[in-house]
Protein backbone atom coordinates (compact mmCIF):
# COMPACT_ATOMS: atom_id res chain seq x y z
CA UNK A 1 0.00 0.00 0.00
CA UNK A 2 2.93 2.08 -0.17
CA UNK A 3 3.66 1.76 -3.91
CA UNK A 4 3.09 5.37 -5.52
CA UNK A 5 1.56 4.86 -8.98
CA UNK A 6 2.61 6.67 -11.57
CA UNK A 7 1.68 7.73 -15.26
CA UNK A 8 2.93 6.66 -18.23
CA UNK A 9 4.42 9.60 -19.79
CA UNK A 10 3.50 8.37 -23.48
CA UNK A 11 -0.11 8.67 -23.03
CA UNK A 12 -1.92 11.69 -23.44
CA UNK A 13 -4.64 12.76 -21.37
CA UNK A 14 -8.09 15.04 -22.39
CA UNK A 15 -10.17 16.14 -19.98
CA UNK A 16 -14.12 16.72 -21.11
CA UNK A 17 -15.95 19.49 -19.97
CA UNK A 18 -17.10 17.73 -17.38
CA UNK A 19 -13.88 16.38 -15.72
CA UNK A 20 -13.88 13.04 -17.10
CA UNK A 21 -10.78 11.81 -18.82
CA UNK A 22 -10.03 10.36 -22.52
CA UNK A 23 -6.69 8.89 -22.40
CA UNK A 24 -4.94 8.80 -26.27
CA UNK A 25 -2.51 5.73 -26.05
CA UNK A 26 0.11 5.74 -29.08
CA UNK A 27 0.12 2.25 -31.06
CA UNK A 28 3.11 0.74 -31.71
CA UNK A 29 5.05 1.27 -34.68
CA UNK A 30 4.08 -1.12 -37.35
CA UNK A 31 6.59 -3.74 -38.10
CA UNK A 32 6.67 -6.19 -41.33
CA UNK A 33 7.02 -5.06 -44.78
CA UNK A 34 3.40 -6.25 -45.25
CA UNK A 35 2.27 -3.93 -42.79
CA UNK A 36 4.21 -0.71 -43.77
CA UNK A 37 3.32 -1.17 -47.39
CA UNK A 38 -0.70 -1.59 -45.71
CA UNK A 39 -0.03 1.05 -43.68
CA UNK A 40 0.57 3.55 -46.47
CA UNK A 41 -2.21 2.22 -48.50
CA UNK A 42 -4.64 2.43 -45.80
CA UNK A 43 -5.01 4.91 -42.99
CA UNK A 44 -4.42 3.15 -40.05
CA UNK A 45 -5.27 4.83 -36.78
CA UNK A 46 -2.02 6.24 -34.64
CA UNK A 47 -3.16 5.81 -30.91
CA UNK A 48 -6.08 4.23 -28.95
CA UNK A 49 -8.96 6.21 -27.13
CA UNK A 50 -9.76 5.09 -23.75
CA UNK A 51 -12.64 6.96 -21.86
CA UNK A 52 -12.87 6.44 -18.14
CA UNK A 53 -15.90 7.35 -16.47
CA UNK A 54 -16.16 9.82 -13.47
CA UNK A 55 -14.69 7.57 -10.47
CA UNK A 56 -11.85 6.35 -13.18
CA UNK A 57 -10.82 9.58 -13.88
CA UNK A 58 -10.76 10.80 -10.40
CA UNK A 59 -8.32 7.61 -9.81
CA UNK A 60 -6.63 8.34 -13.00
CA UNK A 61 -5.43 12.51 -11.49
CA UNK A 62 -4.61 10.45 -8.17
CA UNK A 63 -1.99 8.89 -9.99
CA UNK A 64 0.80 11.24 -10.87
CA UNK A 65 3.29 10.08 -8.43
CA UNK A 66 2.62 11.55 -4.94
CA UNK A 67 0.15 9.81 -3.93
CA UNK A 68 0.41 5.90 -2.09
CA UNK A 69 -1.82 3.65 -2.96
CA UNK A 70 -3.10 3.91 0.59
CA UNK A 71 -4.07 7.49 -0.10
CA UNK A 72 -5.20 7.01 -3.43
CA UNK A 73 -7.90 4.68 -1.69
CA UNK A 74 -8.63 6.60 1.11
CA UNK A 75 -9.59 9.33 -0.71
CA UNK A 76 -11.56 7.40 -3.43
CA UNK A 77 -12.91 6.21 -0.10
CA UNK A 78 -13.56 9.66 1.15
CA UNK A 79 -14.70 11.36 -2.28
CA UNK A 80 -17.41 8.61 -3.18
CA UNK A 81 -18.63 7.97 0.60
CA UNK A 82 -17.31 3.95 0.06
CA UNK A 83 -16.35 1.85 3.01
CA UNK A 84 -12.81 1.11 3.14
CA UNK A 85 -13.09 -2.07 1.77
CA UNK A 86 -15.09 -1.22 -1.18
CA UNK A 87 -12.23 1.74 -2.06
CA UNK A 88 -9.85 -0.74 -1.88
CA UNK A 89 -11.52 -3.07 -3.47
CA UNK A 90 -12.96 -1.17 -6.26
CA UNK A 91 -9.10 1.09 -6.22
CA UNK A 92 -7.19 -2.00 -7.09
CA UNK A 93 -9.11 -3.63 -9.36
CA UNK A 94 -9.32 -0.73 -11.35
CA UNK A 95 -5.64 -0.24 -11.06
CA UNK A 96 -4.65 -3.93 -11.78
CA UNK A 97 -6.81 -3.40 -14.78
CA UNK A 98 -4.30 -0.07 -15.77
CA UNK A 99 -1.18 -2.11 -15.14
CA UNK A 100 -1.74 -5.14 -17.38
CA UNK A 101 -2.16 -2.14 -20.22
CA UNK A 102 0.99 -0.58 -19.33
CA UNK A 103 -1.34 2.69 -18.71
CA UNK A 104 0.64 3.29 -14.99
CA UNK A 105 3.75 1.85 -13.43
CA UNK A 106 3.70 1.62 -9.36
CA UNK A 107 7.29 2.57 -7.62
CA UNK A 108 8.65 3.04 -4.06
CA UNK A 109 10.45 5.90 -3.04
CA UNK A 110 13.50 4.79 -0.87
CA UNK A 111 15.44 6.80 1.20
CA UNK A 112 18.38 8.24 0.52
CA UNK A 113 21.39 6.13 0.51
CA UNK A 114 18.82 3.46 1.11
CA UNK B 1 -27.25 -24.00 1.11
CA UNK B 2 -29.92 -24.89 3.12
CA UNK B 3 -33.52 -22.99 3.08
CA UNK B 4 -35.83 -23.37 5.83
CA UNK B 5 -39.34 -21.81 5.86
CA UNK B 6 -42.14 -21.01 8.74
CA UNK B 7 -45.60 -19.09 8.66
CA UNK B 8 -46.40 -15.97 9.63
CA UNK B 9 -45.27 -12.70 9.40
CA UNK B 10 -45.23 -10.80 13.00
CA UNK B 11 -45.95 -7.12 13.03
CA UNK B 12 -43.23 -5.48 15.17
CA UNK B 13 -43.36 -2.21 17.55
CA UNK B 14 -42.27 0.63 16.28
CA UNK B 15 -40.34 1.21 20.06
CA UNK B 16 -38.50 -2.33 19.59
CA UNK B 17 -37.01 -0.95 16.03
CA UNK B 18 -35.80 1.96 17.32
CA UNK B 19 -34.15 1.27 20.04
CA UNK B 20 -32.30 -1.60 18.61
CA UNK B 21 -31.27 0.97 15.81
CA UNK B 22 -29.60 3.40 18.24
CA UNK B 23 -27.84 1.43 20.87
CA UNK B 24 -24.44 1.47 18.73
CA UNK B 25 -22.03 4.51 18.12
CA UNK B 26 -21.86 5.37 14.41
CA UNK B 27 -18.30 5.64 14.37
CA UNK B 28 -17.86 1.21 15.15
CA UNK B 29 -19.11 -1.51 12.81
CA UNK B 30 -21.92 -3.53 13.24
CA UNK B 31 -22.17 -6.66 12.11
CA UNK B 32 -25.32 -8.56 11.97
CA UNK B 33 -25.73 -11.98 10.55
CA UNK B 34 -27.95 -15.24 11.11
CA UNK B 35 -28.94 -13.60 14.55
CA UNK B 36 -25.40 -13.21 15.35
CA UNK B 37 -24.45 -9.65 16.13
CA UNK B 38 -21.77 -7.84 17.18
CA UNK B 39 -19.84 -4.55 17.21
CA UNK B 40 -16.13 -3.73 16.34
CA UNK B 41 -13.64 -0.96 16.34
CA UNK B 42 -14.62 1.45 12.97
CA UNK B 43 -13.66 -0.48 9.26
CA UNK B 44 -13.46 -3.49 10.46
CA UNK B 45 -14.69 -5.29 7.28
CA UNK B 46 -16.72 -8.54 6.73
CA UNK B 47 -14.64 -10.91 4.96
CA UNK B 48 -16.00 -14.35 5.12
CA UNK B 49 -19.66 -15.99 6.10
CA UNK B 50 -21.89 -18.48 5.47
CA UNK B 51 -25.44 -18.64 4.63
CA UNK B 52 -26.72 -21.10 6.54
CA UNK B 53 -28.62 -20.75 10.14
CA UNK B 54 -28.17 -23.99 11.98
CA UNK B 55 -24.40 -23.69 11.66
CA UNK B 56 -22.12 -21.39 10.18
CA UNK B 57 -18.72 -19.35 10.30
CA UNK B 58 -18.30 -15.34 10.06
CA UNK B 59 -14.94 -13.41 9.87
CA UNK B 60 -14.71 -9.93 10.13
CA UNK B 61 -10.91 -8.50 9.14
CA UNK B 62 -9.45 -5.53 10.59
CA UNK B 63 -8.29 -2.78 8.06
CA UNK B 64 -4.97 -2.68 6.30
CA UNK B 65 -2.27 -5.02 6.87
CA UNK B 66 -2.28 -5.54 10.76
CA UNK B 67 -3.67 -9.16 10.37
CA UNK B 68 -6.19 -8.74 13.47
CA UNK B 69 -9.45 -10.70 12.78
CA UNK B 70 -12.66 -11.75 14.53
CA UNK B 71 -14.16 -15.14 14.09
CA UNK B 72 -17.34 -16.27 15.21
CA UNK B 73 -18.60 -19.99 15.17
CA UNK B 74 -21.75 -21.13 15.67
CA UNK B 75 -23.91 -24.39 15.51
CA UNK B 76 -27.62 -25.46 16.90
CA UNK B 77 -26.48 -27.88 19.93
CA UNK B 78 -28.54 -31.01 20.86
CA UNK B 79 -31.32 -31.38 17.73
CA UNK B 80 -31.53 -33.35 15.15
CA UNK B 81 -28.10 -35.11 16.08
CA UNK B 82 -29.62 -38.48 16.65
CA UNK B 83 -30.39 -39.80 13.05
CA UNK B 84 -33.31 -41.79 12.14
CA UNK B 85 -33.02 -44.98 12.26
CA UNK B 86 -35.84 -46.64 13.40
CA UNK B 87 -39.75 -46.83 13.14
CA UNK B 88 -39.57 -45.27 16.78
CA UNK B 89 -37.34 -42.32 15.57
CA UNK B 90 -40.03 -41.75 12.63
CA UNK B 91 -43.41 -42.48 15.53
CA UNK B 92 -41.96 -40.67 18.90
CA UNK B 93 -42.23 -37.04 17.68
CA UNK B 94 -45.90 -37.62 16.05
CA UNK B 95 -47.28 -39.53 19.61
CA UNK B 96 -45.60 -36.74 21.72
CA UNK B 97 -47.57 -34.31 19.59
CA UNK B 98 -50.76 -36.01 19.93
CA UNK B 99 -50.12 -37.28 23.44
CA UNK B 100 -49.08 -33.51 24.01
CA UNK B 101 -45.88 -35.00 25.75
CA UNK B 102 -43.06 -32.61 26.38
CA UNK B 103 -39.81 -33.31 24.28
CA UNK B 104 -37.33 -35.28 25.87
CA UNK B 105 -34.75 -33.43 28.27
CA UNK B 106 -31.47 -32.75 25.96
CA UNK B 107 -28.66 -32.64 28.47
CA UNK B 108 -26.53 -29.35 28.10
CA UNK B 109 -23.62 -29.58 25.64
CA UNK B 110 -20.19 -30.17 26.88
CA UNK B 111 -17.98 -26.52 26.41
CA UNK B 112 -15.35 -27.93 27.92
CA UNK B 113 -14.66 -30.71 25.20
CA UNK B 114 -15.85 -28.79 22.11
CA UNK B 115 -13.76 -26.23 23.05
CA UNK B 116 -10.45 -28.27 23.68
CA UNK B 117 -11.14 -30.27 20.60
CA UNK B 118 -11.14 -26.82 18.85
CA UNK B 119 -8.01 -26.04 20.48
CA UNK B 120 -6.43 -29.27 20.06
CA UNK B 121 -6.49 -28.29 15.85
CA UNK B 122 -5.06 -25.13 16.69
CA UNK B 123 -2.21 -27.22 18.31
CA UNK B 124 -1.79 -29.36 15.56
CA UNK B 125 -1.56 -26.66 13.50
CA UNK B 126 1.06 -24.56 15.15
CA UNK B 127 3.21 -28.02 15.52
CA UNK B 128 3.48 -28.34 12.16
CA UNK B 129 5.13 -25.26 11.95
CA UNK B 130 7.32 -25.95 15.02
CA UNK B 131 5.97 -23.65 17.25
CA UNK B 132 5.00 -24.40 21.11
CA UNK B 133 1.28 -23.69 21.88
CA UNK B 134 -0.46 -22.87 25.39
CA UNK B 135 -3.78 -22.64 26.06
CA UNK B 136 -5.58 -21.15 29.30
CA UNK B 137 -9.62 -22.08 29.65
CA UNK B 138 -11.29 -20.81 32.32
CA UNK B 139 -14.14 -22.38 34.42
CA UNK B 140 -17.95 -22.16 33.19
CA UNK B 141 -19.96 -18.96 34.74
CA UNK B 142 -23.79 -18.15 33.77
CA UNK B 143 -24.37 -15.09 32.38
CA UNK B 144 -26.87 -13.05 30.41
CA UNK B 145 -29.44 -11.13 31.50
CA UNK B 146 -31.40 -13.98 32.68
CA UNK B 147 -28.57 -16.24 33.33
CA UNK B 148 -29.16 -17.82 29.93
CA UNK B 149 -25.92 -18.38 29.22
CA UNK B 150 -23.16 -20.91 30.15
CA UNK B 151 -20.08 -19.51 28.90
CA UNK B 152 -16.40 -20.04 29.62
CA UNK B 153 -13.37 -17.75 28.15
CA UNK B 154 -10.12 -19.20 26.72
CA UNK B 155 -7.17 -17.83 25.37
CA UNK B 156 -4.06 -19.06 23.78
CA UNK B 157 -0.52 -18.49 22.05
CA UNK B 158 1.25 -20.23 19.64
CA UNK B 159 1.94 -19.52 15.72
CA UNK B 160 -0.45 -15.96 16.98
CA UNK B 161 -2.04 -15.14 19.70
CA UNK B 162 -6.13 -15.32 20.66
CA UNK B 163 -8.45 -14.64 23.04
CA UNK B 164 -12.12 -15.53 23.45
CA UNK B 165 -15.46 -17.19 24.44
CA UNK B 166 -17.44 -20.18 24.28
CA UNK B 167 -21.18 -20.63 25.20
CA UNK B 168 -24.53 -22.12 25.33
CA UNK B 169 -27.42 -20.15 25.00
CA UNK B 170 -30.51 -21.58 26.68
CA UNK B 171 -32.80 -19.02 24.71
CA UNK B 172 -31.50 -19.82 20.88
CA UNK B 173 -30.16 -23.40 21.55
CA UNK B 174 -26.64 -22.15 20.12
CA UNK B 175 -23.31 -22.85 20.44
CA UNK B 176 -21.07 -19.73 19.64
CA UNK B 177 -17.55 -19.88 19.93
CA UNK B 178 -16.19 -16.12 19.15
CA UNK B 179 -12.49 -15.31 18.88
CA UNK B 180 -10.05 -12.30 18.46
CA UNK B 181 -6.95 -13.70 16.72
CA UNK B 182 -3.52 -12.15 15.98
CA UNK B 183 -0.10 -11.76 15.82
CA UNK B 184 2.13 -12.71 18.92
CA UNK B 185 2.72 -8.98 18.87
CA UNK B 186 -1.22 -7.53 18.76
CA UNK B 187 -1.62 -8.61 22.52
CA UNK B 188 -2.56 -5.72 23.80
CA UNK B 189 -4.88 -4.79 20.78
CA UNK B 190 -6.13 -8.15 21.30
CA UNK B 191 -7.36 -7.37 24.57
CA UNK B 192 -8.60 -4.16 24.02
CA UNK B 193 -10.97 -5.03 20.95
CA UNK B 194 -11.76 -8.97 22.57
CA UNK B 195 -13.16 -6.74 26.00
CA UNK B 196 -15.55 -4.61 22.93
CA UNK B 197 -16.48 -7.59 20.42
CA UNK B 198 -17.27 -9.90 23.39
CA UNK B 199 -18.90 -7.53 25.46
CA UNK B 200 -21.12 -6.77 22.44
CA UNK B 201 -21.91 -10.23 21.10
CA UNK B 202 -24.99 -11.47 21.20
CA UNK B 203 -26.52 -14.69 19.17
CA UNK B 204 -30.38 -13.82 18.91
CA UNK B 205 -32.58 -10.82 19.09
CA UNK B 206 -35.11 -10.23 21.85
CA UNK B 207 -37.58 -9.07 19.22
CA UNK B 208 -39.37 -10.67 16.10
CA UNK B 209 -36.59 -9.19 13.81
CA UNK B 210 -33.10 -10.16 13.09
CA UNK B 211 -30.77 -7.38 12.10
CA UNK B 212 -28.81 -7.92 8.69
CA UNK B 213 -25.86 -5.57 9.03
CA UNK B 214 -22.55 -5.79 7.06
CA UNK B 215 -20.65 -2.65 5.24
CA UNK B 216 -23.02 0.11 5.12
CA UNK B 217 -26.07 -2.04 4.42
CA UNK B 218 -27.98 -2.54 8.05
CA UNK B 219 -31.97 -3.35 8.29
CA UNK B 220 -34.04 -5.50 10.01
CA UNK B 221 -35.52 -8.62 8.68
CA UNK B 222 -38.64 -10.56 10.51
CA UNK B 223 -37.34 -13.71 11.96
CA UNK B 224 -39.53 -16.38 10.03
CA UNK B 225 -37.51 -15.03 6.76
CA UNK B 226 -34.57 -16.94 6.51
CA UNK B 227 -31.70 -15.93 3.96
CA UNK B 228 -31.93 -17.30 0.44
CA UNK B 229 -28.95 -15.46 -1.47
CA UNK B 230 -26.65 -12.94 -1.39
CA UNK B 231 -24.96 -10.73 -3.86
CA UNK B 232 -21.82 -9.05 -1.91
CA UNK B 233 -20.14 -6.77 -4.65
CA UNK B 234 -18.15 -3.91 -4.17
CA UNK B 235 -20.74 -1.23 -5.08
CA UNK B 236 -23.19 -3.58 -5.23
CA UNK B 237 -25.04 -5.38 -1.85
CA UNK B 238 -28.41 -7.28 -2.27
CA UNK B 239 -30.03 -9.85 0.21
CA UNK B 240 -32.98 -11.76 -0.31
CA UNK B 241 -34.86 -13.69 2.19
CA UNK B 242 -38.01 -16.26 1.63
CA UNK B 243 -40.68 -17.63 3.73
CA UNK B 244 -42.51 -20.16 2.27
CA UNK B 245 -43.98 -18.58 -1.64
CA UNK B 246 -42.80 -15.04 0.35
CA UNK B 247 -39.96 -12.63 -0.43
CA UNK B 248 -38.18 -10.02 0.94
CA UNK B 249 -35.50 -8.21 -1.59
CA UNK B 250 -32.81 -5.69 0.33
CA UNK B 251 -30.54 -4.10 -2.15
CA UNK B 252 -27.92 -1.01 -2.39
CA UNK B 253 -25.96 1.10 -4.72
CA UNK B 254 -23.05 2.62 -3.68
CA UNK B 255 -22.69 5.76 -6.43
CA UNK B 256 -25.54 6.88 -6.63
CA UNK B 257 -24.87 10.23 -8.12
CA UNK B 258 -23.28 8.74 -11.22
CA UNK B 259 -26.26 6.13 -10.98
CA UNK B 260 -28.44 9.31 -10.97
CA UNK B 261 -27.20 10.84 -13.90
CA UNK B 262 -28.06 8.38 -16.26
CA UNK B 263 -31.02 7.36 -14.58
CA UNK B 264 -34.34 8.72 -12.91
CA UNK B 265 -35.08 6.92 -10.06
CA UNK B 266 -38.42 5.53 -11.22
CA UNK B 267 -36.34 4.29 -13.92
CA UNK B 268 -34.15 2.24 -11.93
CA UNK B 269 -36.78 1.03 -9.72
CA UNK B 270 -38.28 -0.43 -12.66
CA UNK B 271 -35.34 -1.80 -14.07
CA UNK B 272 -34.29 -3.29 -10.87
CA UNK B 273 -37.29 -4.84 -9.31
CA UNK B 274 -37.65 -8.13 -9.24
CA UNK B 275 -40.39 -8.70 -11.19
CA UNK B 276 -41.09 -7.06 -14.64
CA UNK B 277 -42.37 -3.36 -13.42
CA UNK B 278 -42.16 -2.18 -17.22
CA UNK B 279 -44.81 0.44 -17.35
CA UNK B 280 -46.08 -0.20 -13.72
CA UNK B 281 -47.27 3.42 -11.92
CA UNK B 282 -44.18 4.28 -9.69
CA UNK B 283 -44.98 6.87 -6.99
CA UNK B 284 -43.52 9.06 -4.97
CA UNK B 285 -43.67 8.16 -1.20
CA UNK B 286 -41.97 8.51 2.59
CA UNK B 287 -40.03 5.29 2.24
CA UNK B 288 -38.79 5.37 6.01
CA UNK B 289 -38.15 8.22 8.67
CA UNK B 290 -35.24 9.77 6.93
CA UNK B 291 -36.12 10.40 3.07
CA UNK B 292 -38.55 10.42 0.89
CA UNK B 293 -38.56 7.83 -2.52
CA UNK B 294 -40.70 6.54 -5.01
CA UNK B 295 -42.73 3.08 -4.51
CA UNK B 296 -44.65 0.87 -6.90
CA UNK B 297 -47.36 -1.29 -5.86
CA UNK B 298 -48.48 -4.48 -8.37
CA UNK B 299 -50.01 -7.76 -9.12
CA UNK B 300 -47.38 -10.94 -9.79
CA UNK B 301 -47.69 -12.49 -13.13
CA UNK B 302 -47.62 -16.02 -13.90
CA UNK B 303 -44.04 -15.04 -15.36
CA UNK B 304 -42.79 -13.73 -12.12
CA UNK B 305 -44.61 -16.29 -10.21
CA UNK B 306 -42.93 -19.42 -11.88
CA UNK B 307 -39.37 -17.33 -10.90
CA UNK B 308 -40.59 -17.26 -7.46
CA UNK B 309 -41.65 -20.80 -7.33
CA UNK B 310 -38.09 -21.66 -8.93
CA UNK B 311 -36.67 -20.31 -5.55
CA UNK B 312 -38.63 -21.57 -3.22
CA UNK B 313 -37.70 -25.04 -4.59
CA UNK B 314 -41.70 -25.76 -4.86
CA UNK B 315 -42.64 -26.52 -1.50
CA UNK B 316 -44.18 -23.13 -0.84
CA UNK B 317 -47.84 -23.06 -2.58
CA UNK B 318 -49.78 -20.57 -3.15
CA UNK B 319 -47.05 -18.28 -4.33
CA UNK B 320 -46.56 -14.62 -3.72
CA UNK B 321 -49.66 -12.58 -5.69
CA UNK B 322 -49.01 -9.28 -5.00
CA UNK B 323 -45.50 -6.99 -4.95
CA UNK B 324 -44.46 -3.60 -3.34
CA UNK B 325 -41.05 -2.34 -3.82
CA UNK B 326 -39.78 0.59 -2.74
CA UNK B 327 -36.51 2.97 -3.46
CA UNK B 328 -34.90 5.94 -1.86
CA UNK B 329 -31.39 7.78 -2.53
CA UNK B 330 -29.44 8.35 1.18
CA UNK B 331 -27.76 11.92 -0.51
CA UNK B 332 -25.63 11.75 3.12
CA UNK B 333 -23.55 8.50 1.77
CA UNK B 334 -24.69 8.84 -1.66
CA UNK B 335 -26.62 5.37 -1.82
CA UNK B 336 -29.36 4.24 -3.35
CA UNK B 337 -31.32 1.29 -1.29
CA UNK B 338 -34.35 -0.79 -2.44
CA UNK B 339 -37.13 -2.86 -0.32
CA UNK B 340 -39.04 -4.81 -2.48
CA UNK B 341 -41.42 -7.51 -0.54
CA UNK B 342 -43.69 -10.13 -2.31
CA UNK B 343 -46.37 -11.49 -0.64
CA UNK B 344 -49.16 -13.91 -0.86
CA UNK B 345 -51.86 -10.78 0.56
CA UNK B 346 -51.47 -7.51 -0.31
CA UNK B 347 -48.71 -6.15 2.40
CA UNK B 348 -47.13 -3.04 1.77
CA UNK B 349 -46.89 -2.43 5.58
CA UNK B 350 -44.18 -5.32 5.82
CA UNK B 351 -42.24 -2.99 2.79
CA UNK B 352 -42.28 0.06 5.13
CA UNK B 353 -41.83 -1.76 8.18
CA UNK B 354 -38.17 -3.21 7.09
CA UNK B 355 -37.37 -0.12 4.54
CA UNK B 356 -38.09 1.92 8.22
CA UNK B 357 -35.38 -0.08 10.01
CA UNK B 358 -32.42 0.42 7.37
CA UNK B 359 -30.32 2.81 9.04
CA UNK B 360 -28.70 4.00 6.58
CA UNK B 361 -27.10 6.74 7.35
CA UNK B 362 -27.16 8.55 11.05
CA UNK B 363 -29.00 11.71 11.86
CA UNK B 364 -32.10 12.76 9.91
CA UNK B 365 -33.01 14.64 6.94
CA UNK B 366 -36.62 14.62 6.08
Amino acid sequence: MLLRPVHNSLITVEEKEDGEIILHIPMKEKVGFLTKLLAKCVQLPTEKRVELDEVGSFVWKLCDGSNTLESVVQKVGREYKMNRREAEVSTTTFMEMLIQRNFIAFYKKTRKGG
Amino acid sequence: MSISSSLGTIPRPRKQMESSVTTIQQSDTLIGWQGIRFTLPPDWNLTSFSLESESGYLRVDSPGDSGLCAQVRWQTAGRNTRKIRTMYDILAPHARKLFRRPEPVVPPPDLKATLEKILKASKKEASKSKMTFESVIKSERTEGVAGERTAASFSFVGGGRGQGKIWHCKVCNRIVVAQIVGTQKDSRAIQAIASQFLGSLSCHSSTEYDLWALYDLNVEIPKTFKLNSQKVMSGNLQLSFMHGGEMIRVERWGLATMVLKKFTIEEWLRANAYINAGKALVQESACNEKHAGVESQLKVKLFDKIKLFKLARGFALPMASHYAGCMWLCPEEQKLFMVEVLTRKKNPELMHKVASSCNCHSGSSL
